[in-house]
């Protein structure tokens, strides 16, 4: 589904941040990026979204070479990836459903698909009951469980998440993860950069480890690997 | 696009301009000024040109006699000129009745042309009148062919002369337009700029989203040509309140011109103003689009 293949990334200040990466990863996969920071997982995830180019290489998503995408079909691949940052981005000045509705408004999509789709996706990730709140009312793991539901509502087929549980306690970063476990059952890729030790330790999935722009490790069912 | 769509570009452009207040006003402003200033020049223009056509339609020619013309030959000119294709009519003015015509129009003075009736300068004339304006260049032309005449009068000139009044207010009233729309156009492109830097962080996310580019600028297209178009609205609307109360205090006073209906004029310039507003709101986001909303 998603192939990296001799991806390399220098930026202007000659900085390599990926040299000559190769990966792929299957459908419905689980896949953990871990590495220090400054390693290239950001420089990965941004290469995935076509927010930069790569120096050499090719990256393939569903059969697509995205390099030949022409500018104006970004948009239209970047609506199959639904991304979850560390910080959230969510509208303040927008309630919850507006925030998840919002996604949806972005892609054209019609009025009666939001209203029937919004709730929906906030059952999923459990705030049905906080629909009208703002931003500023919810927790951390509240709010980024509606940063989950906006980046569902699309129906994506990749989910990227940034560091997820980055600003979260332990116990509410658990709650993240289960959610995005049943997401990844439901058959949606799901590839999350991140720290936490404890977290890919126990879930178990595919870890990719990244250093100094080079794939060091990739294993199945694998462990951080390293010291917090 | 989806009527949704638009609902949701609008609603963002108004929370644009209350958002950025000051200068959505001074844009406002700006581009009602602009076009009130040549608003007001095109009034002037408009009721000009009508004057011009009621001169026109007064136009007489006035052909003066050279001295020792005999009577006789007199009635012959007088047919001559009957026979020149768009003439109305022909009146002869006798030497005397020029003096006297003088002297009357001297008023209180009159006793400065005591003395002339002896050698009287004042040439006789034949009064002239046209079917048609557009008669008089022609008549004139035909006129001057009659070896008898010192001297041919038309109003061409006194018309050329408006004409040429005319056209320089015209001249001048662009130049003021082009000004003030450029400022108009850059006050509008320092807002937008605004509006993009205070929707930095939703526009980013929008991009991630997936929003197509065309998305992402219509509100800020919109938001420009709200602005150009209220503009121009106040614009017109000063003008004809403006104009309808200066021809109240006016008209009374002059009765040998009645101005231009209101009503004539706007039918005009009415389309004309909300496009140019919408030109120069349009023109001045794009700019800031351009330069600003990197997507």
């Amino acid at each position: 589904m998603i192939e990296f293949k001799n991806i390399s990334k220098v930026y202007k200040n000659n900085h390599i941040a990926l040299s000559n990466i190769s990966l792929s990863i299957n459908k419905g996969e689980f896949v953990f990026l871990v590495g220090p920071s400054g390693a290239g997982k950001s420089t990965f995830i941004k290469l995935l979204l076509k927010e930069i180019e790569p120096t050499s290489g090719d990256i393939t998503v569903n059969g697509v070479n995205i390099k030949k995408l022409k500018r104006k079909e970004v948009p239209y691949y970047r609506r199959n990836i639904g991304i979850v940052f560390q910080d959230f981005r969510l509208l303040q000045e927008m309630t919850v459903f507006e925030n998840v509705a919002f996604a949806m408004q972005v892609v054209e999509a019609g009025h009666k698909d939001i209203k029937r789709k919004v709730p929906q996706m906030l059952s999923l990730v459990g705030l049905s009951s906080k629909a009208n709140m703002y931003p500023h009312q919810l927790s951390g793991g509240e709010q980024q469980r509606v940063v989950l539901a906006r980046a569902l509502s699309n129906n994506p087929g990749i989910l990227i998440c940034d560091e997820p549980t980055g600003n979260l306690d332990p116990e509410t970063a658990w709650g993240i993860m289960d959610l995005l476990n049943d997401i990844n059952k439901s058959g949606t890729t799901i590839l999350m950069a991140t720290h936490a030790k404890d977290i890919v330790d126990r879930m178990k999935k595919r870890v990719v480890a990244i250093e100094k722009g080079v794939i060091v490790r990739d294993q199945q069912r694998g462990v951080y690997g390293y010291e917090d | 696009m989806k009527i949704r769509t638009f609902n949701y570009f609008f609603k963002e452009s108004f929370k644009s301009i209350k958002r950025n207040r000051v200068m959505s006003f001074a844009s406002v402003t700006t581009v009602a000024a602009a076009l009130f200033i040549f608003g007001v020049f095109m009034i002037i223009i408009s009721n000009v040109n009508s004057l011009v056509d009621t001169v026109e339609n007064k136009v007489e020619i006035k052909a003066f006699l050279k001295d020792d013309i005999s009577s006789l030959k007199v009635r012959d000119i007088e047919k001559e000129i009957k026979a020149i294709s768009g003439v109305k009519n022909v009146t002869y003015e006798s030497k005397d009745e020029a003096l006297k015509k003088v002297s009357e129009q001297l008023g209180e003075n009159k006793d400065l042309t005591e003395g002339l009736e002896e050698d009287n300068p004042f040439p006789a004339s034949f009064i002239i009148k046209v079917n048609k304006p557009s008669d008089v260049s022609y008549v004139s032309k035909e006129l001057s062919k009659i070896q008898d005449f010192e001297k041919i009068n038309d109003a061409q000139e006194i018309v050329n002369q408006i004409i040429k009044i005319t056209n320089f207010i015209k001249l001048f009233s662009l130049i003021l337009m082009i000004i003030l729309s450029v400022i108009g156009i850059s006050l509008i492109s320092n807002t937008i700029k605004l509006t993009v830097y205070a929707r930095k962080r939703e526009i980013s996310i929008m991009k991630y989203i997936g929003a197509t580019d065309w998305f992402v600028k219509w509100p800020f297209l919109l938001e420009g040509i709200m602005l150009g178009l209220l503009g121009a609205l106040i614009a017109i609307g000063f003008l004809s309140a403006g104009y309808s109360y200066g021809m109240k205090m006016v008209s009374p006073n002059i009765l040998f011109f009645s101005f231009v209906p209101l009503k004539t004029i706007f039918q005009s310039i009415l389309w004309q103003f909300l496009l140019v507003g919408m030109f120069i709101g349009g023109f001045g986001s794009l700019i800031s689009i351009r330069k600003f909303l990197v997507l």
